[in-house]
């Protein structure tokens, strides 16, 4: 996805108005792969502050079933 | 000192829309009696649940956001909340910043997220501080 050389920019950084919040399944569905896996740091180009609250984010969804554990057996 | 939480609640939408607001209501009194205060409830209504609990593919939710001094007071509704066969699901979180009435999120047009003008809604927010 990322090219080697091209750095890519936090986006909570760069846009300080969209916050990190665990009900916002479209923003948090952004960040996971479409089997429900968190998307590691070095593809997102998310910063680590931001990461580490990204990943309560999404699992504190995933309790509330807003986000899957696990996608279901491919279609 | 009081604390911020804020409670998520996934109520069974089969029993149709009375009863869930009656479920809701319930566990509002419940705190506002505890004396939680304020109490500030956000019922999103039905939507479809990431996986299957308890045999629902669907359900109401609810988000109720209330500051309280009393942690034995959550332990009893937690209890409470797990012995309802109506509430699906529950969780409780620790808030930082206090209670909040919410802002309506923008409806399903707003793919990406891009603000149009970002200083413009910056100076919103000032002006209602």
């Amino acid at each position: 996805m990322n090219v080697r050389g091209r750095v890519k920019v936090c986006r909570f950084c760069e846009e300080k108005t969209v916050s990190i919040n665990y009900k916002d399944d479209r923003l948090l569905r952004r960040f996971v792969t479409d089997r429900g896996k968190v998307i590691p740091r070095r593809m997102t180009g998310t910063c680590a502050k931001h990461q580490r609250e990204l990943t309560t984010a999404i699992k504190r969804a995933r309790n509330i079933a807003v986000l899957p554990y696990a996608a279901e057996t491919s279609k | 000192m009081a604390r911020h939480y804020e409670l998520t609640l996934i109520v069974d939408s089969q029993a149709g829309d009375e009863a869930v607001t009656q479920t809701v209501g319930k566990y509002e009194t419940f705190l506002t009696d505890s004396g939680a205060e304020p109490v500030i409830a956000d019922r999103r209504g039905v939507r479809k649940l990431a996986y299957e609990v308890k045999k629902h593919l669907q359900a109401d939710y609810t988000y109720i956001q209330f500051s309280s001094g009393e942690v034995s007071m959550i332990h009893e509704m937690d209890r409470l909340l797990r012995l309802d066969q109506s509430v699906l699901r529950h969780m409780f979180i620790k808030m930082d910043l206090p209670p909040v009435v919410p802002i309506e999120a923008p409806a399903d047009s707003t793919e990406g997220g891009e603000e149009p003008d970002e200083d413009a809604a910056e100076k919103e927010k000032e002006d209602e501080a």
